[in-house]
């Protein structure tokens, strides 16, 4: 039976266990957005671009390497010994791992964001009487965030319980690999896709994939293209879960 | 309790580890699992805790399949490894983390165990030594109340008082609904606290029988010579003389010498098949 107190201890015993390494690299990022806003008033706020832009780089690199470390207890077997026997079931202590390296992580990035934006906005324009605006998230932008971290997120997940030793560099060669495959397929697809729709509406057309295809895009093509986008999308959406679902089953049938 | 029936185990195709063993484990007793180095003991264990999945055969704990690995068996089950792994806290933080998992978890216990094993509560367990460590995480495992403790070689890393004081402990916390499966080489560190022997060899479980039941039929003495002793079944040379084992045809009384015993089953395995017969 699924049990909503064990998920929150199990939740507790992730921010207990890491809190020490995960404290240090929230850290690090109020460093760096510190050290930001410094050269942001520095240069009187000429530099136009967003002062928040890098969150969501920073939300994908942080759920990473969170991910990798909610289950770095099964590289060893005296620590994998301790994590299994703990006494949650197996969906339990992974929608545990989940939602530190999803939700949480993203409420916290975000909020240390919007804090430290906040205060070194008000003490650089007491400080420099710029009087500089603040800056805000927009809520679509941060749902472009999420979406994003999301999709990077189910990779290293998978990988951390996949990957017993150097999980990070073995899902990002991974990922690597998985990518030039689904180009290439890809490419492959739609290439033959355009001529075959070509061949039905009695049009010769050749799709350059790096050059100027406006020919191609003026031409009822264009609905074949969008098409073809939609599935990729879809397929992208659908990634995550596959990933996601992947990963529990191989952690419920792991073995020390 | 547990329920081993016909399970199968092996690592690979030309290793296995179990063939078709049954074994029925109750409570309020103290479990001694022996074996050769690589006989299966850690292995077994495992497959007990559900760390390991049998490839045939069931493999039950309170009537769950351990492979399953519900929150209600590990709530009731504790697994104390050889190699402890604890994380980088405090005393106080692990029990933060840890305790409130457990049901019946005795803060009161851990405290007086510690206290036992001179252990100070508020340590971070980074700056212990390995024993003290292992201390801690006895400890904890004896505080957890669980109606199963399973401990691999849990004398391995302790100094001498603190081995008596496992034995101590470990006694007090015995009752009718609780049992302690003790994996150990170190049969002269535990011969005092268990009251049943399993033994493992050639993938199968040799022995399994309370030592009351192997003081009926056998008698351990020690001897200076091996003359006229007509119901010798197995003797062993030390220093101090033979130790030897005779059938015990009149209710006499001898302490178990688990040593003994444990050679004497791998090394004449028809005979302890002949005179015992394995409870399942």
């Amino acid at each position: 039976m699924f049990s909503f107190k064990r998920l929150f201890k199990q939740f507790k015993i992730n921010i207990l266990q890491n809190a020490h390494r995960h404290g240090l690299y929230l850290l690090v990022i109020c460093l760096f957005l510190i050290i930001n806003h410094y050269h942001y008033f520095y240069s009187g706020g000429f530099e136009r671009r967003g002062i928040l832009n890098s969150a969501g780089f920073v939300v994908i690199i942080m759920s990473i390497l969170i991910s990798i470390d909610m289950f770095k207890n099964l590289v060893r077997t005296d620590s994998g010994i301790n994590y299994l026997m703990m006494p949650a079931t197996t969906m339990e202590k992974y929608l545990a791992a989940w939602v530190y390296s999803t939700l949480f992580t993203f409420i916290i990035i975000i909020t240390t964001y919007f804090v430290i934006h906040v205060t070194s906005m008000f003490i650089g324009n007491l400080i420099t009487g710029l009087y500089l605006p603040y800056q805000y998230f927009e809520p679509s932008r941060l749902w472009n965030f999420f979406i994003k971290m999301m999709f990077f997120q189910s990779f290293y997940f998978l990988g951390a319980i996949l990957f017993k030793k150097n999980s990070l560099v073995k899902t990002t060669a991974a990922l690597f690999f998985l990518t030039i495959i689904i180009s290439i397929t890809g490419s492959f697809i739609v290439k033959n896709y355009l001529e075959l729709s070509n061949s039905n509406i009695g049009d010769s057309i050749n799709f350059n994939f790096d050059g100027d295809n406006s020919d191609i895009m003026s031409s009822n093509i264009h609905a074949s293209i969008k098409y073809v986008e939609e599935i990729i999308k879809t397929i992208l959406y659908i990634i995550p879960f596959i990933c996601w679902s992947a990963g529990y089953l191989k952690l419920k049938n792991t073995q020390i | 309790m547990i329920e081993l029936n016909n399970m199968c185990f092996a690592y690979s195709k030309n290793k296995t580890i179990f063939e078709n063993i049954s074994l029925n484990l109750e409570g309020n007793h103290i479990y001694g699992l022996l074996g050769k180095n690589g006989a299966g003991k850690t292995t077994l264990l495992k497959n007990m805790a559900g760390l390991r999945f049998p490839q045939s055969g069931d493999c039950k704990v309170f009537g769950m399949e351990s492979k399953e690995r519900r929150a209600e068996m590990l709530e009731n089950i504790y697994f104390l490894s050889e190699e402890i792994w604890l994380p980088n806290v405090s005393i106080p933080t692990y029990l933060k983390m840890y305790a409130d998992s457990y049901p019946k978890f005795s803060t009161e216990l851990f405290n007086r165990c510690l206290n036992e094993f001179e252990i100070n509560a508020k340590d971070k367990l980074t700056n212990m030594s390995f024993g003290q460590r292992k201390k801690m995480a006895i400890s904890f495992a004896l505080a957890t109340q669980c109606k199963v403790l399973i401990f691999d070689e849990p004398t391995n890393g302790l100094d001498i008082p603190s081995k008596g004081q496992f034995r101590k402990l470990s006694a007090e916390v015995i009752d009718t609904d609780r049992s302690i499966i003790l994996s150990t080489h170190q049969v002269r560190d535990l011969e005092s606290l268990i009251d049943t022997i399993i033994i493992l060899d050639n993938k199968k479980i040799l022995l399994n029988n309370t030592v009351d039941q192997i003081c009926e039929r056998l008698i351990f003495k020690t001897l200076y010579s091996l003359e006229n002793q007509p119901d010798l079944l197995y003797s062993e040379f030390t220093p101090k003389g033979y130790i030897a084992v005779t059938k015990n045809l009149n209710g006499t009384e001898s302490k178990i010498d688990l040593e003994v015993l444990f050679n004497m089953s791998t090394q004449n395995p028809d005979l302890i098949k002949q005179l015992f017969t394995i409870k399942s």
